[in-house]
């Protein structure tokens, strides 16, 4: 979120200053050190199944925090260090949730798979409240057309005009003759 | 967040295991078995849903002990 200050920060970068700088000179922009899936998951793999990143993996999963927002730090981190492309780390994410899930096993840790709906997707107090005003609009709506319609049900039939009997043929063509 | 990773883990395609074809032992029955399908070299997402799978059914067996 953006922080509104009372002041204005001029220690900030001015929009569009990331473009004057040299292309290339972030990591991000180079070529990325492997460009498939099957490379980036080994890559991961193997640094998950380190015993020097273990130790923080459990910690993190022990205090609560779910795998699906380790899963994504974890892929931020390898596209800002240039090993992959913003796209192959989305395909890795679901590799590196269950290499994560397999470790919480292994070391019998109660994680958080991050899998369930999360807080912020459900609807907030005021969308429920608009969504209740418009169904009792609609109601209203409804009630005012059902009695509308009653009201016409009950109005008596207007008088039927006089048929004429049926032995009596009517005959009303040019050539028919006058009574 | 938008939460991207929860997406990629909810959008993987589900992966099925095909049945075995049954093998016909009648006088009229086929001798060799039919010629598979040549099969088209996975996409990313499904090579990554295979992936996912076999570490899944790893993780299933080590809780199952």
């Amino acid at each position: 979120m953006a922080d509104f200050k009372d002041e204005p920060s001029f220690d900030m970068p001015i929009p569009g200053q990331s473009l004057t700088t040299k292309l290339g000179n972030f990591p991000w922009q180079q070529p990325p050190q492997f460009s498939t899936v099957e490379d980036a998951s080994d890559w991961y793999i193997q640094r998950l199944t380190d015993e020097a990143f273990i130790e923080d993996i459990i910690d993190n999963m022990e205090l609560g925090i779910p795998l699906t927002d380790i899963a994504n730090a974890l892929q931020i981190n390898g596209v800002m260090q240039g090993i992959h492309t913003i796209d192959v780390g989305m395909l890795v994410i679901p590799v590196i949730m269950e290499v994560l899930a397999y470790m919480g096993d292994m070391y019998d840790v109660d994680y958080d798979m991050g899998t369930e709906l999360a807080k912020d997707e459900r609807p907030s107090g005021s969308a429920v409240q608009l969504a209740l005003r418009k169904v009792k609009k609609k109601m209203e709506k409804m009630d005012l057309e059902k009695a509308r319609m009653e009201e016409e049900a009950e109005e008596p039939e207007e008088e039927l005009e006089e048929m004429p009997e049926e032995g009596e043929p009517v005959m009303i063509g040019l050539m028919a003759r006058r009574v | 967040m938008y939460n991207q990773a929860y997406k990629a883990y909810k959008g993987l395609p589900k992966i099925e295991d095909k049945p075995k074809a049954k093998k016909n032992t009648g006088l009229l029955g086929r001798m060799s078995a039919p010629k598979e399908e040549q099969s088209t070299p996975d996409e990313p997402k499904m090579k990554v849903a295979k992936m996912v799978d076999a570490i899944r059914k790893q993780r299933e067996a080590l809780k199952n002990g």
